[in-house]
């Protein structure tokens, strides 16, 4: 996809073959999740981003 | 959503974790949640960090294209009830696989709301991602 320009802020889209960026993120539960904590354990990671409808 | 939750057994299978991510706020997650069943945890990121590092911009142009507007007509006559609009209906989606390792080994980001992989198509890079092959 190559380089997006947002509102003068490029954003990178990653790729096949990338290293996934960490996050630390909230769930709705109040549980913290780790994406680099969760690796560790030796699990594969799907991530399913929402849009806003549907 | 519906096609991953009946396919929750293959995830736990494969030794997959698959969570979601949503830019809403807590009470409209909440409200999903319990609208889709959604077994699997759900994160908030409000200020769309993560969605950025993603590669996760927003288009104007392209959400609203004639496929997407038939889709959601259809929806609308099959009595589906649609979610009001709340924040930003112009963020993409998108679904990403990244492996044991850190490597991201699927990347879609979402051009329209049509737009995603099929849950079997998830499954066939997991299998593969698994067998750490390539």
């Amino acid at each position: 996809m190559g380089r997006l320009l947002q509102r003068g802020t490029a954003v990178l889209a990653l790729k096949s073959g990338d290293t996934a960026s960490d996050f630390i993120l909230t769930t709705v539960e109040g549980q913290v999740v780790s994406l680099s904590r969760l690796l560790h354990t030796g699990r594969s990671v799907l991530l399913v981003f929402l849009r806003h409808l549907g | 959503m519906a096609q991953l939750r009946q396919r929750q057994d293959d995830f736990e299978r494969l030794n997959v974790q698959v969570l979601v991510i949503s830019f809403g706020t807590e009470d409209w997650a909440k409200a999903w949640l319990e609208e889709t069943g959604a077994p699997f945890p759900l994160l908030l990121d409000p200020e769309r960090r993560v969605y950025r590092a993603y590669g996760l911009g927003r288009s104007v142009l392209r959400v609203w294209s004639p496929k997407v507007l038939w889709r959601y007509l259809r929806l609308m006559m099959a009595g589906r009830r649609l979610k009001p609009i709340q924040g930003d209906p112009h963020q993409l989606g998108g679904d990403f696989i990244v492996d044991a390792g850190g490597i991201v080994r699927l990347a879609h980001p979402s051009r329209d709301p049509t737009d995603r992989p099929s849950v079997e198509a998830l499954l066939k890079v997991l299998c593969e991602t698994g067998k750490g092959g390539v």
